[in-house]
């Protein structure tokens, strides 16, 4: 008896174990993706109700890279809504904000000499798939085959595309120190 | 295209220092790029510069999930799950429906029949005819039997003296008979 259970409730604690393994990478991924951690909690949320929607679809030795294509998906939907509901508010609003946007938190001024910091900052403005493949492989140290089959390239475009996104970095991280040694 | 430059140029140099870091170059550029870094102050910063990126991305703040996010994930998909369950059985349902309507309608109706027959079907033993009127049913037989073969013999309408003859006057003599035998006594008389 003890062995026993109807298949509804192994596939939910399956599914929460998936869920346990994996919510912390699809909100990191979201986090840096969306710069916002509201918006990456509502972004995991749904990336795991799509997973329990499609649970009976999906490879489970492929449900890594399902999740990193989804929250991608997710995000980039996200972001559209927001520029579509930023467009139909008074463009007053969006300036005073804008304005705002660029501008460094009291935080992030304090320890603006922060390497760190300023290598965020890189970061953020690198474009994609560029910025998707740092996070997930230097940050979130994914296997290339993962990243290359959640972003549908092939391994050795990851590859490159990494390999010029570190340079990027470099290039755009010694402008900043540079500047701010001479200023 | 190496092999002709005595000193690397600077492109060469930019564009090997994250292989070069990742020890991904093959021995004859390592063996160049470890010449030029040893002798240029600018790639060894380089080199550093991309060392402490690589560095730090692996060190950067990894975003928890909260709990709470949990919670409400559990919520949604539990709620999500009810529902499909309530869409399976209404399927189900029409499924099973459909494949046994015929049957159930052509039951449904045999049942009503019985049953209506059962109920109205049966006449109580009152409603039993009583020997004057069977007798009477016989008599307007037989008298409905005759002038359907006197039309047939006559193949025409049927003639008022003929009538006269044979229906009115048995029937006015019988009756008359029935109702007063003690005049037929008299008449005799």
């Amino acid at each position: 008896m003890s062995g026993f259970s109807f298949p509804i409730f192994r596939r939910r604690s399956a599914f929460e174990l998936m869920v346990e393994q994996h919510r912390h990478r699809v909100m990191g991924y979201a986090s840096y993706y969306m710069k916002d951690q509201v918006l990456a909690e509502d972004v995991t949320q749904e990336v795991f109700v799509r997973l329990w929607d499609q649970r009976d679809k999906i490879d489970e030795a492929r449900v890594s890279a399902w999740l990193i294509r989804v929250t991608r998906n997710v995000c980039i939907d996200m972001l559209r809504r927001q520029q579509l509901q930023r467009g139909l508010f008074s463009s007053e609003y969006d300036e005073m904000n804008d304005s705002d946007a660029g501008a460094p938190s009291p935080e992030e001024d304090a320890e603006s000499n922060d390497f760190q910091v300023h290598l965020k900052r890189c970061l953020d403005r690198l474009p994609e798939p560029h910025r998707s493949i740092v996070i997930l492989r230097e940050i979130q140290e994914h296997k290339y085959e993962e990243i290359g089959e959640a972003l549908d390239l092939p391994l050795n475009t990851v590859k490159v595309y990494l390999h010029r996104a570190r340079k990027m970095l470099r290039k755009q991280l010694e402008e900043v120190l540079e500047r701010e040694t001479t200023a | 295209m190496k092999q002709q430059l005595d000193i690397p140029d600077r492109d060469w140099m930019d564009s090997r220092v994250e292989a070069y870091l990742d020890g991904d170059l093959p021995a004859d550029e390592e063996a160049m790029f470890k010449e030029v870094l040893a002798a240029d102050p600018y790639w060894r910063y380089q080199v550093d510069l991309a060392d402490g990126i690589q560095a730090t991305l692996r060190t950067l703040p990894q975003p928890e999930c909260p709990s709470h996010v949990v919670d409400a994930i559990y919520a949604r998909t539990i709620k999500a799950e009810r529902k499909q369950r309530v869409r399976d059985y209404v399927g189900w349902w029409r499924e099973v429906w459909l494949d046994v309507r015929q049957p159930a309608l052509a039951m449904a109706v045999l049942l009503t029949i019985v049953v209506g027959t059962a109920l109205f079907g049966t006449r109580s033993p009152t409603q039993q005819e009583s020997a004057e009127v069977r007798q009477a049913l016989e008599d307007a037989r037989w008298a409905m039997a005759f002038l359907a073969e006197v039309g047939r013999n006559t193949g025409s309408a049927i003639r008022d003296d003929i009538l006269q003859e044979h229906v009115i006057s048995p029937m006015h003599d019988a009756v008359g008979s029935a109702l007063s035998p003690h005049n037929e006594d008299s008449t005799q008389d």
